[in-house]
Formats: structure tokens, sequence, C-alpha cells
């Protein structure tokens, strides 16, 4: 599996040349409860770094998801649409939310490594 | 974020709902960018329907009156005369932690608020939204407040809504979160004359109470 990279707002990313894969992670996934809905971009999109990507629902409440990096859509996981308990079951596999082609690689380095981000995790208790 | 009290925010008369929701979404950046403190927000709606994030086009019956896309989480809902909304911009840092925990403290403090008036409303699992067990009828329970939240940068807005003596055939074009085998009721239809200002002196001792935060009061005139 390919290095991933991690944000504050608990999403994550990997990097396969320059198509990134995002999602939430798991500790997200347990914090947001059953998720009902997932909302995902248009093919195409461009969306910024801590832009607006995605929008997932739980228990009545709609959480926005963000961008780790910045880019233009170009896959999303439609089977979240009929399926957005896929989003708890496996959050760091098959609850993937969106694929981007990057466009500003150095923001790479701006990101949580997987160590950085377990520690952050634990402060928030 | 700036610490201090919780404004308390009460708006008299009917307050337009595109205003209202552009007027959230400023406080909730402010929020986000530590320039204002924390809101709750008071008022009523002209008769609206609003949709939200998994409302289903099927739900929507007869649109009777404008309906909005909201961004809450939920479905369709009802606001109007008579019906307290709570719009909550809260920082889930502070408060709660979490998303669930913190659509936890709002059930919670919904409940806490009826049960001044002696109202006993109950959660449901898988159904968010307070409860109260039909004496008579069809149906076996109905819905005295609604919850739907958005999340954004950590920051909720939207919020709760309370029937205190909305019309409640207003409810009749849509389906109510999305459920069709139960009803909705209010304040007055359990027989309490309970009033506005009566609902909003218990809404904040019991969110006092329950978000541990005090409150400090603004009262505006509406539009």
């Amino acid at each position: 599996m390919s290095e991933r990279r991690y944000t504050k707002d608990h999403e994550w990313i990997s990097l396969n040349g320059d198509v990134a894969t995002i999602g939430i992670t798991p500790y997200a996934a347990q914090q947001l409860g059953d998720v009902v809905f997932v909302d995902l971009p248009l093919l195409g999109k461009k969306v910024d770094a801590k832009g607006e990507a995605a929008v997932v629902e739980s228990v009545k409440a709609a959480s926005e998801v963000y961008a780790p990096m910045s880019g233009e859509v170009v896959a999303v996981n439609d089977a979240l649409t009929g399926e957005p308990a896929k989003v708890n079951a496996d959050p760091a596999g098959e609850g993937w939310f969106l694929k981007l082609k990057i466009s500003n690689r150095g923001e790479w380095d701006g990101l949580m490594t997987d160590a950085q981000y377990q520690s952050y995790i634990k402060e928030l208790g | 974020m700036i610490d201090g009290p919780v404004e308390w925010r009460i708006t008299q008369g009917l307050t337009e709902y595109p205003g209202a929701l552009r007027w959230m979404e400023a406080r909730v950046a402010q929020i986000a960018d530590g320039k204002a403190t924390e809101c709750v927000w008071l008022l009523e709606h002209p008769p609206i329907f609003t949709a939200g994030t998994s409302a289903k086009a099927q739900d929507l019956l007869t649109p009777r009156f404008p309906v909005y896309d909201t961004g809450r989480g939920g479905q369709y809902t009802y606001h109007g005369p008579g019906q307290r909304v709570a719009y909550v911009m809260l920082d889930l840092r502070r408060t709660a932690g979490d998303v669930r925990r913190f659509v936890g403290l709002l059930e919670q403090w919904v409940i806490a608020t009826l049960a001044d008036f002696n109202v006993q409303a109950e959660r449901r699992d898988g159904r968010v939204g307070l409860w109260i067990p039909a004496r008579t009828g069809s149906l076996s329970e109905n819905k005295i407040a609604a919850i739907g939240i958005r999340v954004r940068r950590w920051v909720s807005y939207h919020g709760i809504s309370i029937n205190v003596s909305p019309d409640l055939s207003h409810f009749d074009g849509i389906v109510p979160c999305g459920i069709r085998d139960h009803g909705v009721t209010s304040l007055e239809a359990l027989g309490l004359t309970t009033t506005m200002a009566d609902l909003d002196v218990a809404l904040r001792r019991a969110f006092e109470e329950v978000f541990q935060q005090p409150t400090k009061l603004t009262v505006l005139d509406g539009e």
C-alpha cells in the first residue's frame, strides 16, 4: 500500500502518480456514527486544498469533508450512494470518497504522516 | 475561537429563510476564524418546507409553501408560525468533541426543556428527533421536535425546532423526516397553553445546564 497522509479534519489521502485517493479516517467514521448519505462532487470539479469536497450525513448531521490537496475530481466512489454504510465498515478502504488529479505536489509535505496523525488523535482523546 | 458567553439571540416576529441562512453562514465563518462568539438564535419562520441533504423527492407531496434546499442533515421538514426554531452556531471542539455526541446533547437539551412543562419527550433508536407516545389515534407516537445540523470547520449551524402551536395541517404537504407511519404533535395539541416566551425561558435554562455554558441575551425585532 502506498504511503498515506492525514489532515487535522480527519481525512486521509494516498498518492499514485499525480492521482490522489481521499477518504475519511476510522476515527472520523466512528465519531460521525452511522453514515446514511454521502454527497459526492461532480467529475471535473476543481477543489482547493481545505476546500469543501463532499458532505457526509449521519444522525441528522451533515458534515463537510475537505480536500487535503488541490486538484480536479477525476473519480468518485459511486458505491457509497447505494451503500453509505461502507464508510463505517471500511473507511480506509472500500469507503473511499473520491480521486483527485492533483495540481500542487508540494502540498503533500504539509500533511501529517501516519505517526503524526496517530499521536494527534491520541491527544484528542 | 473567542471565549465568552454564547450569544442568546431572539428575533421577534417572522424571519425569512434565505436571510437567516446567510446570517448563519456568515456567523459560522466568524466563529471558525475566532472573530465572533458562539450563538444560539431563536426565531420563527413563515410557512416553508426545507429539504436536508438526504431528502427524497417523493416525500414532498404537495409543495404548497416555498421549498428550500438547506444542506443540513436530514430529510424534509416544515417550519412556520407557532414553531420555535433554535439555530445553534457552536464550536464542536469546545462543546462536544464529536458530531454524534453533539447531536445527543441537542436531544438532551430538548428533553430537559420540555420536561419543564411536564412533557416527557423520548428518543427513538434510528429516528433522531423527539417523540411523544400517542394516547389516541392510529399512530403510536408523534414527533414534537426535529433536529438537523450542518458542521462546517467544526462549527455547527441549523439546529432544532419545537412545535409550540403551529398549524399541524401544514405538515401534510410532506412526509416529515421521511417517516410515514408516525405523526406530528405540538404543545398545544397536548393540551398546553405554553407561550413562545415561556418556552424560551425553559430553552435558555436547559441549554446552560446541558451544554454547561453561560449565555448573554440579545433581543431583536423581526424584519
